[in-house]
C-alpha cells in the first residue's frame, strides 16, 4: 500500500507541477510579447527613418533595442534592394553586427544559435559574410548547413556556386534548396557551373547542367548537347531538359534521338524540350510517342508537346487513333 | 477458493505488468515527443519554407479530394484548397458516385468544362465516365465515376495523378494555406528516401471558419467534442511523433496524407475491401520497402494542420470509433505474418506488436482488468485501501498523460489563444478519465464483435458541415 501511496502522491506532484509550469510560462510568453511589441513600435520610426534616409538611429539605445532594432532590420532587408538594402548593411557594419554573427556562427557551441547567425548574415546581406557562410555548409548540425545555404542564396555571392553544388551533391543541404541558392547567383555563376561538367560526380554534373539550362544562353547548347551522350542517365536527362531552353533548330536531332532513349525520363525530358522549342519537324515522333510510348509519363509529356507544335494536327490524329494522352493534351491546350 | 484466489493473483500481475509496459511505454513516448517536437520547430524557422514556394526545382503535387455526397460543403473545400500557398499543384475532385448535385455545383462555381484526362492502367478503379477541367484555373480537374467508396475514389485520383507526390484529403477536411508546403518539407529535404509524410489533425468544432480557413480557433462548446481534441493530442503529438523517430510510423490520417505517387502505385494503391484503408496503405509501404531492403521513410510532421469536424453525439461517435477498431483490426489481420518478423526491424518487432497488444487487445485486457479489480474486492482478495489505491493509480496516469499531452501543445504550438480553454482542457484531462475512457473502450470491445460477425461499411455521421462549426451559445 505505501507503494499505492508513494507513486499516486508522485503522479499528483508531477500533475500539479506541470499545470504550474504551463500556467507560469503562458503568462511570462504573454509578457515578453507584449514587451516586445512595445520596444518595436518605439524603434519603428528608427528604423524607416534609416531605412529611407539613412539617418543614424539614437545613440543611447539599450542592448535589448539594438537587438531588436536588428530584428526589424533584417525583416526588412528581406524584402528591400538598392538604396534601401544599402543603408541596413552599412548600419550593421558600422555597429559591428556582420563579424559578430560571423563570429557566433563559427564559435556558438548550441547549434540553434549558429543556425540563428547563419540565418540572419542572409538577412543582413553583407557580401562580406560569403565566406564564413561558404565555411558553415560543412558545419555539423544539418539546420546550420540549411540556413547558411539560404544565406548565400541571398547574398548572391557567385564564389560560392561550386561549394554549394558540393554540398548538394553530398547531401549535406537538401538539393532542391542548394538549386535555388544556386538559381540566385544568376549569370555569374556560369562559369564555375560550367567547369563541373566534367566532374566526376553524375549528380553534380546533372545539377550543372540544370542550372545552365536556366541561367544560360544559346552558347551553352554545345555544350549541352555533348552532355546527351553522358553515360549517366541523370545527366542525359538535365541535358535534355537544358536543350529546350538554351537550344535550337541545330539541337533537334539530338532530342529527336533522345525520344529513343532506353531510359523513361531522358525520354519524357526530350518530349518537354521538343514541346518548348515548337518546332513542326518533331511533331509525328512526339504523336508516335503519345500514342504508343509504354511509359504513361513519357506519352503524356510527348501529347503535350505535339498539341504545343500543333493542335490542330493533334486534335485531327487524336481523332483517328483515340490516343487518350493526345485527346488529353488538345482539351487542355484549348483551356489554356 | 483457493484456486480462484490464485488464478486472481496471477491474473492481476500479468494486467498490471500489461498496464505497468504500455504507461511505461506512453512516457518514453511523451519524453521522446518532448525532445523532438522542441528541435523540428526550432530547425522550422531555418527550414527556408519561403524559398521552396519560391523554387522552381519543388516537386508538384496532385491533391486529391474523394467527394461522395458533398454538395454543401465542396465549392467551399475547393476555393480553400485553389489559394494553397504551394509552387506547383493541382487539385482533382474525385466524385464517387455521389446522388446529390455535387458536381453541378462545382461546374458553376469554377466553370468546368468537358475534358478528356488519361488514367494510368497501374491501379484499376470503378470507371470514370467523365472528366472536367476548370476554365477558370486550369489546375482543378474533377473526375466523374461510379461509386466504389473512399479507397477508390482515391485510387482514381492516384491514377490520373500528373505530379510525383500525390496528397490525399478528406471531403470535409480543411488544411491551412502553408500546410502544403510544411508537410512536404521532409520530402524536400530528402527526395530519394521520404515516401509518405501525414500532417496533424486538428478539431475545426467551434472554432470560425471564413472562407475555408479556420480565422479564430476555439475550444467546442460541445463537452464529447472536447474530450476529443485532448484525445487528438495524445495520438499526434506523443503517439506519431515517437514512432516517426523509429521510422515505424503505422498511421498516417486519411484526412491528410501525402504520398510518392509511384510507391502508392508500386503497392498497388488504396485498399478497397478495409475501412481503415490510411493505415492499411502505410503499413503496405513499410512492407514493400523493408521487404526488398531499400532504404526509406514514412514521417509524420507536427505543424502543418488540417482542420476537421469530428462527432458531437454518442451514436456517431461510437460508430466512428468502432469503425476505426474495425480498420486497425483488418490491417494486423491483413498483415498478420509481418507481427513480431525480425526481417521487418523496428515496424515488425516494435510497431506491430504493439498495436496488437496495446490498441487492438488493449481495450479488452483493461476492461476485463477493470471487471478483474471488482471480482477480487468482492471476494475479498483486495481490501478497499488498494481497490482504491488502484483506481486512484490508474486515474492518476492518465490525468498525468493527458496534460503531458496538452503541456506539448501549449510549449510547443499554443493554438489555443484563450486562457480559459487551456482551463477547461485541464479540467477536462481529468474528467476524461471518468467514464469517457471507459465507454471508448467498450465501444473498441463492440468493434471486435464486429469483426468478429464481419461487419462491413463506414455506417453514417451525423455532421454540422465543416462551415457551420462556430461556436454555440454556452
Amino acid at each position: 500500500m505505501s507503494v499505492l501511496v508513494i507513486a499516486a502522491l508522485a503522479l499528483s506532484a508531477c500533475s500539479i507541477a506541470m499545470l504550474a509550469v504551463l500556467v507560469t510560462r503562458r503568462w511570462e510568453l504573454a509578457r515578453r510579447a507584449r514587451h516586445r511589441r512595445q520596444v518595436e513600435d518605439r524603434l519603428k520610426q528608427a528604423a524607416l527613418e534609416l531605412l529611407h534616409g539613412g539617418v543614424e538611429p539614437p545613440a543611447e539605445l539599450s542592448v535589448e533595442e539594438k537587438e531588436t532594432l536588428a530584428d526589424l532590420l533584417g525583416r526588412y532587408a528581406r524584402t528591400v534592394r538598392g538604396p534601401t538594402h544599402d543603408h541596413i548593411v552599412a548600419y550593421f557594419a558600422r555597429e559591428g553586427l556582420i563579424g559578430r554573427e560571423v563570429t557566433v556562427m563559427a564559435r556558438a557551441r548550441q547549434p540553434w544559435r549558429r543556425a540563428t547567425a547563419a540565418f540572419r548574415l542572409g538577412d543582413i546581406g553583407s557580401v562580406d559574410a560569403a565566406p564564413a557562410l561558404v565555411e558553415a555548409l560543412r558545419d555539423k548540425d544539418r539546420y546550420v548547413r540549411i540556413a547558411a545555404v539560404r544565406s548565400l542564396g541571398r547574398l548572391r555571392a557567385p564564389e560560392a556556386g561550386a561549394a554549394l553544388v558540393a554540398a548538394g551533391a553530398e547531401g549535406r543541404a537538401p538539393e532542391g534548396l542548394v538549386r535555388w541558392a544556386l538559381l540566385q547567383l544568376g549569370p555569374p555563376a556560369l562559369p564555375e557551373l560550367r567547369s563541373l561538367l566534367s566532374s566526376p560526380s553524375d549528380r553534380e554534373r546533372a545539377a550543372a547542367l540544370q542550372l545552365i539550362g536556366l541561367l544560360g544562353g544559346p552558347s551553352d547548347a554545345g555544350e549541352a548537347e555533348s552532355r546527351m551522350r553522358d553515360s549517366s542517365s541523370l545527366v542525359r536527362t538535365q541535358a535534355a531538359r537544358a536543350l529546350g531552353r538554351v537550344g535550337g533548330e541545330r539541337n533537334l536531332p539530338s532530342l529527336l534521338a533522345a525520344l529513343e532513349d532506353r531510359i523513361p525520363a531522358v525520354r519524357a525530358a526530350a518530349a518537354i524540350s521538343l514541346g518548348y522549342l515548337r518546332d513542326p519537324i518533331a511533331l509525328d515522333a512526339l504523336t508516335q510517342h503519345a500514342e504508343g510510348d509504354p511509359v504513361f509519363d513519357v506519352a503524356r509529356e510527348s501529347a503535350r508537346a505535339a498539341a504545343k507544335i500543333d493542335r490542330q494536327a493533334s486534335a485531327a490524329r487524336a481523332r483517328a487513333s483515340d490516343s487518350e494522352h493526345l485527346r488529353e493534351a488538345v482539351d487542355l491546350a484549348g483551356i489554356r | 477458493m483457493n484456486v480462484l484466489n490464485e488464478l486472481l493473483t496471477v491474473v492481476g500481475v500479468i494486467t498490471i505488468s500489461y498496464f505497468a509496459i504500455l504507461n511505461g511505454l506512453y512516457l518514453v513516448f511523451t519524453a521522446i515527443a518532448w525532445r523532438s517536437l522542441g528541435r523540428h520547430l526550432r530547425g522550422r524557422a531555418y527550414s527556408a519554407a519561403e524559398e521552396a514556394f519560391d523554387s522552381p526545382f519543388t516537386p508538384g503535387i496532385t491533391v486529391i479530394l474523394p467527394a461522395f455526397n458533398e454538395a454543401a460543403g465542396i465549392v467551399q473545400s475547393v476555393h480553400s484548397l485553389l489559394a494553397l500557398r504551394y509552387p506547383r499543384y493541382e487539385v482533382v475532385v474525385v466524385n464517387d458516385g455521389s446522388t446529390d448535385d455535387t458536381v453541378a455545383r462545382l461546374t458553376d462555381a469554377f466553370e468546368l468544362v468537358g475534358a478528356h484526362r488519361a488514367i494510368r492502367p497501374s491501379i484499376t478503379t470503378q470507371p470514370v465516365a467523365s472528366s472536367f477541367v476548370s476554365r477558370r484555373n486550369p489546375n482543378l480537374w474533377v473526375l466523374d465515376k461510379a461509386n466504389g467508396g473512399k479507397a477508390d475514389a482515391l485510387n482514381a485520383g492516384v491514377a490520373a495523378a500528373q505530379h510525383p507526390y500525390v496528397c490525399a484529403l478528406d471531403a470535409d477536411a480543411l488544411i491551412e494555406t502553408d500546410a502544403l508546403l510544411r508537410v512536404a518539407e521532409p520530402i524536400l529535404d530528402d527526395p530519394v528516401h521520404v515516401v509518405a509524410t501525414g500532417g496533424i489533425v486538428r478539431i475545426a468544432n467551434g472554432s470560425t471558419i471564413d472562407h475555408g480557413r479556420v480565422t479564430s480557433v476555439r475550444l467546442p462548446s460541445n463537452p464529447l467534442a472536447v474530450l476529443q481534441v485532448l484525445e487528438y493530442f495524445r495520438a499526434f503529438l506523443i503517439g506519431r511523433v515517437g514512432w516517426t523517430r523509429m521510422n515505424a510510423l503505422l498511421i498516417i490520417s486519411g484526412a491528410f496524407g501525402l504520398f510518392q505517387r509511384e510507391a502508392v502505385e508500386e503497392v498497388g494503391g488504396f485498399a478497397t475491401d478495409t475501412v481503415g484503408e490510411d493505415m492499411e496503405l502505410v503499413v503496405r509501404l513499410h512492407r514493400h520497402f523493408r521487404a526488398r531492403g531499400l532504404p526509406y521513410r514514412i514521417e509524420f510532421v507536427a505543424d502543418p494542420v488540417c482542420w476537421t469536424e469530428v462527432p458531437e453525439d454518442i451514436a456517431s461517435l461510437s460508430r466512428q470509433r468502432r469503425r476505426w477498431h474495425r480498420g486497425l483490426g483488418q490491417t494486423l489481420w491483413r498483415h498478420r505474418r509481418a507481427v513480431g518478423n525480425p526481417r521487418y526491424g523496428a515496424f515488425g518487432l516494435v510497431a506491430l506488436p504493439y498495436f496488437v497488444l496495446f490498441e487492438f487487445l488493449g481495450p479488452v485486457v483493461e476492461t476485463f482488468g477493470a471487471a478483474l479489480t471488482v471480482v477480487a474486492f468482492a471476494v475479498g482478495d483486495l481490501s478497499l485501501r488498494s481497490f482504491v489505491g488502484f483506481l486512484l493509480l490508474a486515474f492518476l496516469v492518465g490525468i498525468v498523460l493527458s496534460i503531458a499531452a496538452l503541456a506539448l501543445e501549449e510549449f510547443n504550438f499554443r493554438r489555443h489563444p484563450r486562457t480559459r480553454d487551456v482551463v477547461a482542457m485541464v479540467l477536462y484531462s481529468v474528467l476524461e478519465n471518468f467514464g469517457y475512457r471507459q465507454l471508448n473502450d467498450t465501444w473498441r470491445v463492440v468493434a471486435l464483435v464486429d469483426l468478429a460477425r464481419r461487419k462491413q461499411g463506414w455506417g453514417t455521421q451525423r455532421r454540422r458541415g465543416i462551415g457551420n462549426l462556430a461556436p454555440r451559445e454556452r
